[in-house]
């Protein structure tokens, strides 16, 4: 139970595989792996089922200049003899048909990776560090985003993650820092500083809403950073420009702190101070042991995973050793009592039958009528990880519906073969008891089990049986804790 | 801090198992003779800039602080749109104006929380929850339904929507409904049937108190309750035309439930893209269009309602206002002071509250408008006034709420007052 245990948190879910892999390794060893995952790159050189399933989806993670071309109406890339400006060309991307394919390649990933507490934190941060893909030119820069941000970084240093979140155009256009500039007077009138980016980096990156700032050190911070802007294209191929002629000029003060260096450098130094802050070490520390232990976490589990970040300096890598090391993790009134967001939801019934993406985009979609679709939340604080914002009427019965197309493949966006342990069930009992360890991890209860044994009964086909059982242990409330 | 007022227990009590669990009962027609007061919430997320809104345009300081964004009020676009001698309508609002007119639209200047907070997901899990300074645990609606002296109905909470409301969190029995469409399960045949049968085992009506448990009878609940809707839903009534866009489906879905549902005693629906940090616009640009949508979509709710419209009163309301100047990118950043509306028909029409001006003294931090009404001071005189609510059972601390007073905010019930004058709007020197 242990095994299952942690691969239900520190995992998209448990498949037969990472399960007989983690007992094969031990927990130590296991956790080490997966704490020094290699890069995206060689893993899939490693992993041919990985690297086909990414075929279909391969074109979004082009530089975004070349995904202009790339993604025309008609699926062929434009000529190199289109002569059309820049602005003509961006103007008719197909830009359904382009995110669709990022989100795709993302939860191609997240279901088939065997690196799956990676994958479990680029979920983490891509909330954390929420950019939504539908923001103005964020729309051909989602996929650089998590790509040269979120994932080099994901389980290394926290202070390298903030900055390069904080240098990278996705995030200076979703939160309007490209066009914060000093104060001044010109023919266009005052221009000056724009807070949002500075407040969400306080409130919401680093510090936390309680972390000791108020709204002269949120000015302060927009002032630091201006200047730290976008260079599109034609002029640039969306990169960071620091416009030293629209950096405020003069000494500010961010929580007692002086900052007087000028340049980038000052941004630089305000960034390196805010990753390292207590506060910024307790507020990553209790948002993972919500996603890892519970909800609401003990401040047992959260100070010690404080201690940890603050000791390492900020080492993701060790934060989380220490979350899975500790006894609050381990503990019986943490087991099965988190609840899973929809994405959670879908990828554990993926990896439960060992399934695949099928190349088309109707996971997006499924998880669109959930209410996460990937990449899509317009509120900086990205999805929410409690049980309370998933737990809905309407949310419960779009994942019934999921379940039941999901186990009879109809646009489901996923591919599976039967050939599972499920299919060679021929009696009732033995398919109701292999529902159970191969879905329900064991943990059904025994109402459960009785009813699908019941209702299985009922129906005269085999083919019908394993449909009706894998969508009923799919809708069960078994199914969705972990 | 965190106080949680309800205990699973007191919900048993309030909430019996059998008033859960008659839904399916014929007992349905007899709701209708039995149509209750109830109260939509429309929460615009992001802080709407009420200075864009309700214009305060004698105030040469309004012009003075937003030389891109300031709403140039005059001449024949005064005229039509003015509300009083100092303050007048952002035209993109004008569907709101016959409204207004015919007594229905009350406005509340300078509302908010009674303390500043310029963080929109704590300001608003603190007004959803009801709070002075810090989140309950539990909604503002939760607390409100729980009121003893209440006869809770089966049917009683709506969220629009995937999610649930922050406003009714603790809830046991709430129907989060995305829209009209998508209610069946897939399949066909005996599959199917089967599929839906023992769903319904799996989950029955029990108030357990476990989230997944509650929520998947509920979501067995919605599939039985929309296949009816479905049924007996031909689009909106007396000709009314929503705005294209998520506010337009969701208001002519809450509509529809309205209709059917006479059992509802609150319903939440929920805007967002209020958060115009950069070129909010003025007479044209994004704000613009996100208020003309808003008032053609409060028109057409209230047109499509026609009769209903008397037991339902609407309160919009946003989680703070904005910085009186605007920013260095045409936009607004987070304040403080906003306003709110109440639309109904026992409503005293116009302006209600306390301006407290634009002059730097006279703002909070020297930057935002100042709240001279604590926005609990509005939906306590809705839960008293329209849902007829128990004086001694608050879903407010007492003791905690800020300045303002909202007697005026309904009509007494028995005088027949039909030239509506508007409250005097006090004013500070």
């Amino acid at each position: 139970m242990e095994a299952i245990h942690l691969l239900s948190r520190a995992s998209f879910g448990p498949s037969a595989a990472s399960l007989e892999e983690l007992q094969a390794k031990g927990l130590y060893e296991w956790l080490e792996e997966q704490l020094n995952a290699p890069s995206e790159k060689e893993e899939e050189r490693e992993d041919s089922r990985l690297e086909l399933a990414l075929q279909a989806y391969k074109n979004a993670s082009l530089p975004p200049i070349e995904l202009v071309d790339h993604y025309q109406p008609g699926e062929r890339p434009l000529q190199n003899d289109d002569k059309r400006p820049w602005k003509m060309r961006v103007a008719t991307v197909d830009y359904n048909r382009l995110l669709s394919d990022v989100q795709m390649s993302e939860l191609t990933r997240h279901m088939l990776s065997k690196f799956q507490l990676r994958e479990v934190m680029v979920d983490f941060w891509v909330n954390h560090f929420n950019v939504y893909a539908r923001k103005g030119d964020t729309k051909l820069l989602t996929s650089a985003w998590i790509n040269e941000v979120i994932r080099p970084h994901a389980l290394g240093r926290f202070a390298d993650l903030l900055i390069a979140t904080a240098h990278h155009p996705a995030m200076l256009i979703y939160l309007d820092n490209e066009s914060s500039v000093r104060e001044r007077a010109n023919n266009r009138g005052n221009r000056g500083t724009n807070e949002n980016y500075a407040r969400e980096l306080l409130e919401l990156h680093t510090l936390g809403v309680n972390g000791g700032y108020d709204q002269a050190d949120v000015k302060e911070t927009a002032r630091v950073l201006t200047g730290w802007s976008v260079a599109r294209p034609p002029q640039g191929e969306f990169t960071f420009v620091f416009r030293a002629g629209n950096h405020a000029p003069g000494t500010k003060v961010v929580l007692k702190r002086a900052y007087s260096q000028g340049g980038e450098a000052e941004g630089q130094a305000l960034l390196v101070a805010l990753a390292r802050h207590p506060s910024t070490a307790r507020h990553i520390a209790d948002k993972l042991c919500q996603r890892f232990v519970l909800d609401k976490p003990t401040a047992a589990c959260v100070d010690h995973a404080a201690e940890a970040f603050l000791a390492s300096g900020g080492e993701t890598r060790e934060v989380l050793k220490a979350i899975f090391l500790h006894p609050s993790f381990w503990t019986e009134t943490a087991r099965g009592q988190k609840y899973k967001t929809p994405l959670e939801f879908v990828m554990s019934a993926a990896r439960s039958v060992n399934a695949e993406p099928d190349g088309g985009h109707d996971l997006v979609r499924a998880l669109s009528k959930m209410g996460q679709e990937p990449l899509m939340e317009r509120a900086p604080t990205g999805y929410p990880e409690n049980a309370s914002a998933w737990m809905s009427s309407a949310s419960l019965l779009s994942r019934f519906q999921y379940a039941a197309l999901f186990a009879a493949q109809w646009d489901a966006g996923i591919t599976f073969d039967w050939s599972i342990e499920l299919a060679q069930e021929r009696t009732i009992d033995g398919l109701v008891a292999t529902l159970n360890r191969q879905i329900l991890a064991s943990v059904g209860e025994k109402a459960t089990l009785e009813l699908l044994a019941r209702e299985l009964n009922n129906l005269p086909s085999t083919i019908g049986r394993r449909r009706l059982g894998l969508s009923l242990a799919l809708s069960s409330a078994e199914f969705q804790r972990q | 801090m965190k106080v949680g007022i309800l205990g699973r227990r007191s919900f048993l009590h309030i909430v019996g198992a059998g008033a859960l669990g008659s839904f399916a009962s014929p007992a349905r027609g007899a709701e209708i003779h039995d149509a209750s007061p109830m109260v939509v919430q429309l929460f615009l997320r992001g802080g709407l800039d009420g200075l864009s809104a309700i214009i305060p345009y004698e105030e040469s300081i309004y012009f003075d602080s937003r030389p891109n964004i300031a709403l140039p009020m005059k001449g024949k676009m005064l005229a039509e749109n003015r509300l009083d001698n100092r303050f007048a309508l952002h035209p993109a609002l004008s569907d709101l104006l016959p409204l207004y007119r015919q007594g229905k639209l009350a406005v509340v200047l300078a509302t908010g929380l009674p303390k500043v907070q310029r963080s929109h997901f704590d300001a608003q899990d603190i007004c959803e929850s009801g709070g002075n300074d810090s989140i309950l645990e539990e909604g503002w609606m939760t607390r409100l339904l729980a009121d003893p002296s209440r006869t809770p109905r089966p049917i009683d909470a709506l969220c629009i929507g995937t999610n649930r409301s922050r406003s009714v969190l603790g809830y046991p029995s709430v129907l989060t409904v995305p829209s009209l469409n998508h209610f069946s399960l897939p399949g066909r045949g005996k599959i199917q049937e089967r599929f839906e049968n023992a769903l319904t085992l799996m989950y029955p009506e029990q108030n357990s108190g476990e989230a997944v448990i509650d929520a998947g009878a509920q979501a067995m609940r919605l599939l039985h309750e929309m296949k009816l809707v479905q049924k007996a839903y031909n689009g909106p009534h007396r000709g009314a035309v929503y705005p294209k866009g998520g506010l337009g489906k969701d208001m002519q879905t809450l509509a529809e439930l309205i209709r059917q549902k006479p059992a509802l005693a609150v319903a939440t629906i929920d805007s967002s893209g209020w958060d115009t940090h950069r070129g909010q616009g003025a007479l044209q640009g994004p704000l613009s269009n996100a208020l003309k949508a808003l008032g053609e979509a409060i028109s057409a709710f209230h047109q499509d309602l026609g009769p209903e419209a008397k037991r339902v009163v609407i309160v919009v309301m946003t989680e703070f206002g904005r910085s009186v100047r605007e920013n260095g990118t045409k936009g607004t950043d987070h304040g403080h002071g906003s306003f709110m509306m109440v639309l109904g028909d026992q409503v005293r029409g116009g302006l209600h509250g306390t301006w407290p001006g634009l002059s730097p003294k006279n703002l909070t931090e020297a930057r935002d408008l100042r709240v001279t009404t604590d926005y609990r001071r509005v939906l306590e005189a809705v839960r008293l006034r329209h849902l007829n609510g128990n004086k001694h059972q608050s879903p407010f601390e007492e003791a905690s709420l800020g300045p303002g007073n909202m007697n005026q905010l309904f009509r007494d019930r028995q005088s027949v007052d039909t030239n509506l004058p508007t409250p005097p709007v006090e004013s500070r020197p």
